[in-house]
């Protein structure tokens, strides 16, 4: 029995096909060249699922998922693409990322926060559906990049995800895992290309074909580089090489990391680093954290000399030079989401109130919510100073707005808005998700969002111990107290 | 009698036994000698021996920081922290001739100017993630914005350990707020100082923070000091 067994595994490995030529292999830098090792494997489990409306729901567009804290909703667009991070507690419920959304058509200006590419949120399995046998519409822009590098003629072309039975096809190439599509044009299939799961700029471009994707929203760039936080170490080696991540034995690989993947050192009260024997000398390993490696191991022990900042390192370069191109104009709303539950121009909350007994004045508007609650974009713009270190264990961004005026958001928590970086540069639109509101360590006060406006006709730090004002600030401060209510008109609250 | 034939027995299937161990592990070695995957089982092991035995490999040991000395050093960097005189370059200089590695990094856009941050990348005597930020000015001065650092401590010795770095700090203050494992102090008009002990609360908030990692062991054993200006 045990004989009939084994031959008939034998024979069955042996004889799975092998389903044939991979045109394109996509990860998050573009696209991959060495592919010589690559293996192939199925999967029973959907790595993609659409978020649909359900029936009884059919004339809405728009998808509601909770945010992961519950304290407030997303809403997301009919047929957008999102992976399952996890189950949730609930039963019948999914932790989601979203991949791609549908744009803003119907919540253009709306009480609801959008979610985005990258936000994580807890939706009903029964608005997901899988993306097996559907077929999937492709953005502009990445019609165009596929008919090029693909050599096809410019048909329209659509993908659908690669199956046989009930499995999915999966390559895995050096340390990633592709998701294979079929693309098809008019109708025929030509090629099959396989998309890295973590290439989310690509996944970016893919929706379901039910949704028209023609005017839904700007197709977002298939490579679009961030400057990094200047303190974000990176991992210092070619891009498209890998490092290994030890154990603190430095003998057992726990797994690979990219060159130029976000780092941050781990340091202990002593000796952080470890030596070991590399001929003639020593080779040190330091732990670091790989913050951008949600779920399972995300920390390790790699070779010290490898620990850099971006400018450090000559394989880095500069990235893309921030571009202070102004955006459409638009009336600016409140920072929160809900209204705030103490006056923002009373008391000590209020602009001009005294600190310091008198010596000094308060800069901004406190602006009193619950402590994690939404902190939102109060027009488009862009990040120009991401998270820093603010005041009492609380943190701050500061956003030059499309208006011109620049915005210090202030006294907000250091959990990142869908899990993803609000780096430098960064374009926002307005309601994005900004941060969270936050709470000093002093026991002082409510939690609130401390913000500051300027003009923006100054320069320079907002933050001046020497300036002649008593605010301490720059000379283009604002009062937002006026502002403040003006945008109040303009939001339609939660 | 029934015993020694036992025995007997119990011999002669042991050395059946062997006898096959023998024969079996023969030819296995014969089969695999050459296998590439056997030679290199053969010198990991060979060499994980021996590095055992010369201790090729170091954990290095752990050196015991001495409070005192910690605290001593610490002072001596951040006394002058609130005083108008005080700016990054002075900050370098202290940090470099205690002979640590110091990196500067400056995050600068055209619209708030360059926010310089300092840090010294290795951890020293009981004294770990050092960061500063200080806010500059076009015609070249800056102005200490955040200092912070973790110290090893514990509840009972959080008094102690605040109490020495006061001691040090010239100018005036004043404890305006504690609280069990909190203190915070003004420092003249612009500066506060804080000291908290890390609490399994502060754990789960610093889990995003963008510049230092901290463990479950880290709780209750940690005291974080910080020194801000007045931005609120």
């Amino acid at each position: 029995m045990l004989k009939v067994l084994f031959f008939s595994l034998f024979f069955s490995l042996i004889c799975i096909p092998s389903y044939g030529r991979v045109d394109l292999f996509l990860n998050q830098d573009g696209i991959v060249n060495d592919t010589a090792s690559c293996r192939e494997s199925r999967t029973k489990s959907s790595p993609f699922s659409f978020a649909l409306t359900k029936k009884s729901e059919s004339n809405s567009m728009k998808i509601k998922i909770a945010s992961e804290s519950l304290k407030f909703n997303y809403v997301i667009s009919e047929g957008s693409l999102v992976s399952i991070v996890s189950n949730f507690t609930k039963q019948n419920y999914k932790l989601i990322r979203v991949l791609s959304y549908q744009g803003e058509r119907g919540v253009e200006l709306s009480s609801e926060l959008l979610g985005r590419r990258g936000t994580i949120g807890i939706i009903k399995q029964s608005n997901l559906i899988s993306l097996k046998e559907r077929e999937i519409s492709i953005s502009k822009r990445l019609q165009a990049f596929l008919s090029e590098n693909l050599s096809l003629e410019n048909k329209k072309l659509t993908l659908e995800i690669t199956s046989e039975k009930d499995f999915y096809l999966v390559h895995h190439c050096k340390q990633e895992e592709y998701i294979l599509f079929s693309v098809y044009a008019e109708g025929d299939l030509v090629r099959t290309i396989g998309i890295s799961r973590e290439a989310s700029n690509f996944l970016a471009h893919l929706r379901y074909k039910a949704v028209t994707f023609d005017n839904l929203e700007n197709e977002p760039a298939l490579f679009k580089e961030r400057k990094l936080n200047p303190f974000s170490y990176i991992v210092c080696s070619e891009k498209d090489r890998f490092i290994s991540v030890y154990d603190k034995n430095i003998e057992k690989t726990f797994f690979r990391a990219k060159g130029h993947e976000p780092i941050i050192p781990i340091q202990t009260f002593s000796e952080s680093s470890v030596a070991k024997e590399d001929g003639d000398t020593y080779k040190y390993y330091q732990e670091v954290k790989f913050p951008n490696r949600p779920g399972g191991r995300n920390s390790g022990w790699i070779d010290r000399d490898l620990i850099l900042l971006p400018h450090e390192c000559r394989s880095a370069g500069e990235g893309n030079p921030f571009v202070n191109d102004p955006d459409q104009f638009l009336d600016s709303i409140f920072p929160t989401l809900k209204r705030v539950v103490r006056p923002y121009d009373e008391g000590a909350r209020s602009f001009g109130a005294r600190r310091g007994g008198g010596k000094r004045l308060h800069a901004g508007n406190d602006l009193y919510r619950l402590k994690d609650d939404p902190v939102v974009a109060v027009n488009n713009g862009r990040i120009i100073r991401s998270l820093y270190y603010f005041y009492l264990d609380t943190y701050a961004i500061e956003v030059k707005h499309s208006n011109g005026q620049v915005a210090r958001y202030g006294e907000i928590t250091a959990q990142k808005p869908g899990g993803q970086e609000l780096s430098i540069g960064t374009e926002i639109k307005r309601q994005d998700l900004l941060g969270f509101v936050g709470k000093v360590n002093s026991d002082c006060c409510h939690p609130m969002l401390h913000f500051e406006l300027f003009s923006g006709k100054g320069a320079g730090a907002l933050s001046r111990r020497e300036a002649k004002n008593k605010y301490k600030r720059r000379w283009d401060l604002l009062n937002p107290t006026n502002f403040l209510k003006e945008w109040e008109l303009n939001t339609l609250w939660h | 009698m029934g015993i020694k034939y036992a025995l007997a027995l119990k011999k002669k299937t042991l050395t059946f036994l062997v006898l096959i161990l023998v024969f079996f592990g023969f030819f296995f070695f014969i089969s695999i000698k050459d296998n590439p995957s056997f030679a290199k089982f053969i010198t990991y092991n060979k060499s994980r021996f021996f590095s055992k035995l010369n201790t090729s490999f170091t954990a290095k040991k752990k050196n015991r920081p001495d409070p005192k000395k910690t605290l001593k050093k610490i002072s001596s960097i951040i006394s002058e922290a609130s005083l108008s005189s005080f700016n990054s370059l002075s900050l370098i200089n202290k940090l470099e001739n205690l002979g640590l590695k110091v990196t500067v990094a400056a995050d600068e856009n055209e619209t708030t100017g360059a926010l310089k941050m300092i840090r010294v990348q290795e951890s020293f005597e009981g004294l770990r993630y050092f960061h500063a930020q200080f806010f500059s000015f076009s015609e070249g001065k800056d102005q200490l914005q955040h200092l912070s650092f973790d110290l090893k401590g514990s509840r009972d010795n959080l008094k102690e350990i605040s109490e020495s770095i006061m001691e040090q700090i010239p100018g005036t203050k004043r404890l305006t707020y504690s609280r069990l494992g909190y203190e915070l102090y003004q420092l003249g008009e612009d500066y506060v100082i804080w000291f908290k002990l890390l609490t399994e609360k502060d754990f789960v908030k610093l889990k995003n923070d963008p510049f230092k990692v901290y463990k479950t062991s880290d709780i209750g054993k940690v005291i974080r000091v910080a020194i801000e200006e007045e931005i609120h």
